[in-house]
C-alpha cells in the first residue's frame, strides 16, 4: 500500500500552510486572549487590551493602553498602562518557560476612572465594613452619653452637711414635743394638786395622810421641773453644737467639691477610636487588599511536583525546578492619582514568578515618585519556603491631607483642615500571621471638635468648642495584629486624649461651678431649716421655761398653803426640817 | 447545509462500503485513538494531527474515531495517569527524560504529564494491534455492508442514487 501520495500531500500541505498564516495572524488575538484570562484570573475584575502586537522575530511582545480594573471599586482602575513592552526569553520559551528578560511600562496610571464598572460579576456590599462603621458609631454614642450623664448627674443628695442636717435636725421637733407635753403634764399635776387641796378641808389632822402624800407629790413635781430643765438646757446646747456641726461640715462639702474628678468615664482611648477607627480601618484594608490580591498574583506552589486539572507534570532527578513564568525585571513609569492631583512616579518589579519556590527568589516591587510629594513603596514577597513571608513598606512624608471630618457630624465630629500628612506603614505577613504598624502624623493642623446640640446637654455643647483649641498635630499609631483575613488593630492617637482632656477641664469647671451652686443652694436649705428650728426652739424654751417657772411658783405656793393649814412654820414642811421626821414617824 | 452533512455521512458510508481502502480506514481509526487519548493543548497532539492530515488515511474515521476516544479518555484518565507516572518515574529513564525535557521544543509536547505520557503509550501501543486487526475485518466485511447499503433506502440516499435519480433540469 502506497500511504504517501502528492495528490493527498498537496491539497492537505496547502491547507496546513493555510493554517499557519492564520496561526500568525491569530497570534496577537491569542496572546492577548491568554494574558487577559490570565489576569483576569488573579484580579477578578476586568481586564482590556486595545491593542497588541507580538514580533517573533524580536520576542517582544507590546501591549497598549491595557487596563486592569480594580476588583474593589468598580469604577476605578487598579492600573492603567499605555504601553507595556514586554521582551521574552526565546531559549527559554522553546523550553515551555516564559520569562520576561526585559520588561518597560509606560505612562502608567493607578487609581483612573473608569466609566463601566470592571467587575466580572456583581458582588455584596462588605459587611465587615458596615459593622465596623456601626461599631464606631455605638462606640460615640456610648462614649458622649457617659459624658453628658456625668454632668447632669445630681450631688445634692451627696452633699455631707444636707444628710448631717436631715440626721441632727429633723428630730428636733418630735424632742421640743415631748419636752412642751412633760411640761403640761407638770403644770396639770400642779393644778390637780390644788383642787385636791381645797378638798381636804382645814382640819389637817383628818386628812394627815393626804396631806403626806400631797408633799410627796410636791417633792415629785419639784424633781420633775428640775430635770425638764436640765432637759431644756440640755437640748439648748445640743442644738448648738449640731449647729456647728453642719457649719462645719459646710465647709468640708466644698473642699470635696474640689478634689472630685467627675469625669473618669471619658476615655481618650474609646474617642480615639470612635473619631479615626473608620479612616484607619479603611486605609488598613486598603493595604491588606493589596497584599491578599498579591498574594493571589504569587501564588506558593507544592515544590517539586506541579498540579495541574489534567495529570501531574513531574520534574525529572536531575533538573532544577524552574518557574514557568518569570519577569526577571520590568521598570514602571507612569502617573498615579493622589489626592487630586496626578504625580509621576517610578519603579521597577524584580523576579515576579508564577511559581516562587521554583525561581528560588522573593519578588520585590519598588516604586516612588521623584515629586513635592514624595512616596516611597517597597514590597517583598517571598514565597519560597514553607510559608509565605511578605513585608509592604510605605513611607509618604508629605501626602496632601484633604480638608475631613472625623466621626459622625450628626453626634461628636472632629473637622480636620488641610495639611501635608505622613503616612508610614510596615506590614509584615509570616504565613498568614499579620503583624505591623502604621504612623500618621498631621502637622498644622485645626482640629474643630462638633458636638450636635440635638445630641446632648447645652453644656457639654458648649465645652466641645474650645477644647483642641491647642491641639495643632494629630498623630495616630496603629498596632497590627491577627490574621491577613482576620485583621485586628489597636489605635492610639493624641486626638481622643486630648480631646477628652480639654473636655474634661471644660466639664469639669463647669461641673465644679455647677455643683458649687448646688451645695450653697442645699446649705442655704439648711440654714433656713436651723433657723427655722432656732426659732421654734426659742419660743418653744421661752413657753417651757416660762411654763416650768409657772409650775414652781405654784408648787412653792401649794406648799405654803399646807404650811398655813397644818399650822406650822414653813420651815416644817420643808423636806429637810427635823420636824418633818417627826410627823412621818 | 444539510447536503454537507449528508456529504460527510456519505463519506463515511462510502469508507465502510468498500469506496475507501480498508487499511486507510484501520490506519485513520487507530491514529483516532491516538489522538484522542493523548490530551489537547501540547505539541505532541498537534503532530499527531498534522501527521493524520499528511499520511493518506480516511480522516473520517480519524474524526469519529478521536471524539469517541477522547470521551474515553476522560473516563479512564486515573488509568492514564497511574501508567504514565509508572513510566516516567522508572529510575533508569530519568537521565533521558531529563535530557529531553532539557531540549528545545520537546517541553511543549508535556510528555512529562502522567496523563500525557500514559495516553501516549497506550495509544502508541494499540496503533499496529488496532491497524493490523481492524484491515481484514474492515475488508471481509465491506461487501457485505455495501450489498446492505446499496438495498436501503437512506443508504442509496447516501451514496448518490437517489440524488442521480431524482435530479431535474429545468
Amino acid at each position: 500500500m502506497r500511504m504517501f501520495s502528492w495528490r493527498y500531500w498537496v491539497p492537505r500541505g496547502t491547507l496546513l500552510v493555510l493554517a499557519a498564516v492564520f496561526l500568525v495572524m491569530a497570534i496577537n488575538p491569542l496572546i492577548r486572549s491568554a494574558i487577559v484570562d490570565n489576569v483576569q484570573a488573579i484580579t477578578y475584575s476586568k481586564v482590556d487590551i486595545p491593542r497588541i502586537h507580538t514580533s517573533l522575530r524580536d520576542n517582544q511582545i507590546t501591549l497598549a493602553g491595557m487596563t486592569v480594573a480594580d476588583p474593589h471599586h468598580p469604577l476605578r482602575n487598579l492600573f492603567e498602562a499605555d504601553l507595556v513592552e514586554l521582551e521574552v526569553d526565546r531559549d527559554a520559551l522553546l523550553k515551555r518557560r516564559v520569562i520576561v528578560k526585559r520588561g518597560r511600562v509606560r505612562g502608567l496610571r493607578l487609581g483612573t476612572e473608569r466609566t463601566k464598572s470592571g467587575l466580572l460579576s456583581e458582588r455584596q456590599a462588605l459587611d465587615y465594613q458596615r459593622n465596623l462603621n456601626d461599631h464606631f458609631h455605638r462606640l460615640g454614642t456610648e462614649w458622649l452619653k457617659q459624658t453628658d450623664d456625668c454632668l447632669q448627674s445630681g450631688l445634692t443628695n451627696e452633699i455631707e452637711s444636707v444628710t448631717l442636717a436631715k440626721t441632727l435636725l429633723d428630730p428636733l421637733p418630735a424632742n421640743y414635743a415631748q419636752l412642751e407635753q412633760q411640761t403640761s403634764q407638770i403644770q396639770s399635776d400642779v393644778k390637780d394638786l390644788q383642787q385636791q387641796l381645797q378638798k381636804f378641808g382645814d382640819n389637817p389632822l383628818r386628812n394627815l395622810a393626804s396631806y403626806q402624800q400631797a408633799i410627796d407629790r410636791l417633792d415629785a413635781l419639784g424633781r420633775n421641773i428640775f430635770e425638764v430643765r436640765s432637759h431644756v438646757d440640755r437640748t439648748n446646747e445640743q442644738f448648738k453644737m449640731d449647729v456647728a456641726n453642719i457649719q462645719a461640715t459646710t465647709e468640708k462639702d466644698l473642699q470635696m467639691l474640689q478634689q472630685l474628678q467627675p469625669l473618669n468615664t471619658m476615655h481618650g482611648g474609646t474617642l480615639s477610636e470612635y473619631l479615626l477607627g473608620p479612616e484607619i480601618a479603611q486605609r488598613t484594608e486598603e493595604i491588606l487588599q493589596w497584599v491578599r490580591w498579591s498574594r493571589r498574583f504569587a501564588p506558593s506552589f507544592s515544590g517539586r511536583q506541579l498540579t495541574n486539572s489534567s495529570g501531574t507534570d513531574l520534574v525529572f532527578r536531575g533538573l532544577t525546578p524552574k518557574p514557568p513564568i518569570l519577569i526577571e525585571s520590568m521598570v514602571l513609569q507612569g502617573q498615579a492619582l493622589l489626592g487630586d492631583q496626578l504625580v509621576d512616579l517610578e519603579g521597577a518589579i524584580r523576579n515576579l514568578s508564577s511559581d516562587p519556590k521554583a525561581a528560588g527568589v522573593p519578588t520585590e516591587v519598588v516604586i516612588q515618585t521623584a515629586t513635592d510629594t514624595p512616596i516611597l513603596v517597597q514590597a517583598f514577597f517571598d514565597a519560597t519556603g514553607e510559608f509565605s513571608q511578605d513585608r509592604v513598606i510605605v513611607d509618604c512624608p508629605r501626602t496632601p491631607g484633604p480638608s475631613r471630618v472625623l466621626g459622625d457630624a450628626n453626634q461628636l465630629a472632629v473637622s480636620v483642615s488641610s495639611s501635608p500628612v505622613h503616612l508610614w506603614i510596615d506590614v509584615t505577613l509570616d504565613g498568614d500571621i499579620l503583624t505591623g504598624e502604621m504612623r500618621l502624623k498631621q502637622e498644622g493642623v485645626t482640629l474643630v471638635p462638633q458636638i450636635n446640640p440635638e445630641f446632648c446637654s447645652t453644656d457639654l455643647c458648649s465645652a466641645a468648642g474650645s477644647s483642641l483649641s491647642e491641639t495643632d498635630t494629630l498623630d495616630v499609631a496603629v498596632n497590627l495584629s491577627g490574621t491577613l483575613m482576620t485583621p485586628k488593630w489597636t489605635l492610639q492617637s493624641n486626638l481622643g486624649p486630648q480631646l477628652a482632656e480639654g473636655l474634661r477641664d471644660e466639664v469639669h469647671t463647669q461641673w465644679i461651678a455647677k455643683h458649687r451652686r448646688a451645695i450653697e443652694q442645699a446649705h442655704q436649705v439648711v440654714n433656713q431649716k436651723i433657723q427655722e428650728i432656732d426659732s421654734m426652739w426659742t419660743a418653744k424654751q421661752q413657753s417651757i421655761l416660762a411654763t416650768l417657772q409657772a409650775g414652781s411658783a405654784d408648787v412653792e405656793l401649794v406648799r405654803q398653803e399646807i404650811a398655813t393649814r397644818v399650822e406650822h412654820t414653813h420651815g416644817m414642811v420643808d423636806p429637810k426640817s427635823p420636824l418633818r421626821k417627826t410627823m412621818r414617824r | 447545509m444539510i447536503y454537507r452533512i449528508l456529504r460527510s455521512f456519505r463519506f463515511l458510508t462510502q469508507a465502510l462500503t468498500a469506496e475507501s481502502a480498508a487499511e486507510r480506514i484501520s490506519m485513520g481509526v487507530a491514529m483516532g485513538i491516538l489522538i484522542g487519548l493523548v490530551p489537547k493543548g501540547n505539541l505532541l497532539c498537534l503532530c499527531f494531527v498534522v501527521l493524520a492530515f499528511v499520511v493518506r488515511i480516511n480522516l473520517l474515521a480519524v474524526l469519529v474515531t478521536t471524539a469517541v476516544a477522547s470521551f474515553a479518555a476522560f473516563v479512564i484518565e486515573p488509568a492514564l495517569h497511574e501508567i504514565g507516572y509508572g513510566v516516567l518515574s522508572i529510575s533508569s529513564l530519568q537521565p533521558l527524560f531529563a535530557s529531553l525535557y532539557d531540549t528545545p521544543w520537546i517541553p511543549w509536547t508535556r510528555f512529562n504529564n502522567t496523563v500525557v505520557m500514559g495516553g501516549l503509550l497506550i495509544g502508541l501501543v494499540q496503533l499496529l494491534p488496532t491497524y493490523f486487526t481492524l484491515t481484514p475485518w474492515i475488508r471481509r466485511c465491506q461487501p457485505n455492508w455495501s450489498r446492505r447499503a446499496r438495498n436501503s433506502r437512506w443508504g442509496r440516499e447516501l451514496l448518490g442514487d437517489q440524488v442521480t435519480t431524482s435530479w431535474r433540469v429545468g
